[in-house]
């Protein structure tokens, strides 16, 4: 069988997605097996062309020229796969986008009047191509990444569980943050991830985003009980 | 060299620089007499980090900064909330501390197997990459990855995830490790001392790729009397004998944005500042881990590493040392009177100084009344080094401008990746491009 062709590449982020790939250890000299890494500037000083049969794309587009990576690779990938929250919706970078909203430069901000640094508003990969496959996460689950590439090398695209962070933390055996007063977005994130934040007793904070439909009314009706109860803080307590 | 028109141009094959974090291009500037110009531009995309931290609450300071860099991200972390906590006047517990020194040392074990396994040793042993490299050298790849797993066990039992911290916040911990827990930890930090042995044999019989590169920069590290310290340390050291606290090097530290770069560039007391594992190694020496140090003996390191390339010998030398300090911490800490406390916000300023894996790194922040961030200032290590390797530049590529474009190239990536350099911090991939005129 010939190796499907893999990449990955990095736009405005912290890689941090990318070093959990390399977190698959002595299971990523496995999937070497199964496939080529034919584009991985992190990892691997080899560099082929196109074409791909997947592309891992993380990171958030903040500029003109990562548009039009991103635009190129597309043209030359059959299934590209957004890595990550900042690939999905624009992740902690979408922060810069509320200070530019509220008319301030973060450009002079951080560097003075005298350098020109171009950075736009971040923006998902959606926003520009046609996105195959989503793996979201502030980082992404290793779990879920070693699933879902499984699929991926056999051609197919994997979709995500349709399921709250709550069921995650009913699987685990977590106790319910909220009962400790805690503000808890897990009720109306789209789970899948395990609920790492809640086992180690910090609240959700809705990295992987929304479920398509949450339930907007029993999640008030539980932080109301909650804040008669005793008390509700924001984040942790 | 290869001329095109009045360039002379060093392509990589691929037009930028592997195996290294984020993303930068090289520029050198060659004449007759030598170098007219280096620089080392950070290209990075800009991420504005001290921007998105303006006006934020305390509490999530920490958490935010950590998702600065994907490497380092428990180190800024530990540092974030070192910060936030000494502006609240928090002063936490010896308990804490310890925990928190257990996570930067995994932090260090994680980062360094990294380094060295995935991202130097390719370079020496001819491959592009690490599966590749297994083809040949399986045994050492298989170490690379154990040792790079410890560290990730470490930060999933302490801070409950490998990659980016969740327990360790302002005021303690949410939730403090099993004693069943830490008990596996130990056993897989014993298990690890062999593979940490092996690992500054490795590295020492290696031979440099080139000529040793000198530098004529301070080496600077952070500074506890009897420790080799990587968190609460007293202040910062230099190997010119200076001591200043926390607050000083705030203030003597002096970063210019350059018009060319994406990262600032820094100073110390106008001095260029070479930070990381060989400079912690020139700075605290003495404080190793007694096996750690036995070991430097026995190879005959000295107490001062001067070329460049010897940082991986300086990270394989921290491997033994993180293994063998965690056990002592492990064998000895009390967990007990470990918990969360409730920090109430206040106005105040705090800096916080520690060791990530590459060196230095610096936050300050100024808080109000109600805990929000009303100043913030950071300085990562990579933005230190990026004046020290332009320099190294400087003094060595006119000794190789006999050498082929591409012995130049891949010469100036080994050197650039012996800093172990991330450019996250502020931006991405490295280009080297040569330029006569």
């Amino acid at each position: 069988m010939k190796k499907a062709k893999l990449g990955f590449l990095s736009l405005t982020d912290c890689q941090g997605c990318e070093f959990v790939v390399l977190q698959l250890g002595e299971g990523l000299l496995n999937l070497g097996r199964d496939v080529d890494f034919a584009s991985f500037r992190l990892a691997s000083s080899k560099k082929a062309s196109g074409p791909y049969d997947v592309f891992f794309i993380d990171g958030a587009v903040t500029t003109k020229e990562e548009e039009e990576v991103l635009r190129k690779l597309r043209s030359e990938t059959k299934v590209l796969v957004a890595l990550g929250s900042c690939a999905v919706d624009g992740g902690v970078n979408v922060v810069k986008n509320y200070l530019i909203e509220e008319g301030l430069n973060p450009t002079r901000l951080v560097y003075g009047s005298d350098v020109v640094v171009e950075s736009g508003v971040a923006r998902p990969l959606d926003a520009f191509v046609e996105v195959d496959c989503m793996i979201p996460g502030c980082p992404i689950s290793l779990e879920e990444f070693e699933a879902f590439i499984k699929l991926l090398i056999r051609g197919e695209t994997p979709k995500l569980e349709r399921m709250r962070v709550c069921e995650d933390c009913r699987m685990r055996g977590v106790e319910c943050v909220t009962t400790r007063g805690a503000f808890c977005a897990g009720p109306l994130t789209l789970g899948g991830c395990g609920a790492p934040c809640p086992a180690a007793g910090v609240p959700c904070f809705n990295c992987r985003g929304p479920l398509v439909n949450p339930n907007h009314g029993d999640w008030r009706e539980m932080l109301k009980q909650r804040v008669k109860n005793g008390g509700l803080s924001f984040v942790w307590r | 060299m290869k001329y095109t028109g009045k360039e002379l141009s060093v392509d990589l094959d691929t037009g930028l620089l592997a195996r290294v974090e984020g993303h930068a291009d090289i520029y050198v500037k060659l004449s007759q007499r030598g170098v007219v110009d280096v620089h080392v531009k950070v290209v990075e995309t800009a991420r504005f980090f001290e921007a998105m931290l303006m006006g934020r609450l305390y509490k999530e300071v920490p958490v935010l900064a950590s998702r600065i860099c994907g490497i380092c991200d428990y180190a800024h972390a530990l540092t974030a909330t070192e910060a936030i906590e000494s502006a609240l006047g928090f002063k936490p517990s010896e308990g804490i501390m310890l925990l928190r020194e257990l996570l930067a040392h995994a932090d260090n074990i994680y980062s360094h197997a990294l380094h060295l396994y995935l991202l130097a040793l390719p370079d020496y042993y001819g491959f592009h990459d690490v599966v590749e490299m297994a083809s040949k050298h399986m045994d050492a790849v298989k170490r690379g990855m154990r040792l790079k797993a410890l560290g990730n066990y470490m930060a999933t039992v302490i801070g409950g995830r490998a990659t980016m911290n969740l327990a360790c916040v302002v005021g303690g911990f949410t939730k403090v490790p099993r004693k069943d827990e830490l008990h596996a930890v130990i056993e897989r930090l014993r298990k690890a001392r062999e593979d940490a042995r092996i690992t500054v044999d490795l590295f020492q019989e290696l031979s440099p790729p080139a000529n040793a590169v000198r530098g004529s920069s301070v080496y600077a590290a952070i500074y506890k009397m009897t420790e080799y310290p990587l968190v609460y340390a007293e202040g910062v050291a230099t190997d010119k004998g200076d001591r200043v606290s926390k607050e000083e090097f705030s203030k003597r530290y002096t970063e210019t944005s350059l018009p060319y770069s994406k990262a600032k560039f820094g100073s110390l007391d106008s001095d260029v500042v070479t930070v990381g594992a060989m400079a912690r190694y020139n700075i605290a020496r003495g404080n190793l881990h007694p096996v750690a140090y036995k070991l430097s003996n026995e190879l005959g390191l000295g107490n001062r590493l001067t070329d460049r390339f010897q940082n991986n010998t300086a990270q394989a030398i921290e491997l033994v040392h993180s293994i063998e300090r965690s056990i002592d911490i492990l064998d000895n800490v009390n967990l007990n009177g470990i918990k969360r406390s409730t920090v109430f916000p206040r106005a105040g300023n705090g800096v916080g100084i520690t060791e990530a894996p590459r060196g230095i790194l610096m936050h300050h922040y100024e808080l109000d009344d109600s805990g929000k961030v009303k100043f913030v200032n950071i300085v990562t290590p990579t933005s230190i080094n990026v004046a020290s390797i332009e320099s190294d530049l400087r003094t060595t590529v006119p000794i190789l401008n006999n050498t082929s474009n591409s012995e130049l190239t891949s010469y100036i990536e080994m050197l650039i990746r012996a800093y172990d350099p991330c450019f996250s911090c502020s931006a991405h991939s490295l280009h080297v491009k040569v330029e006569e005129s």
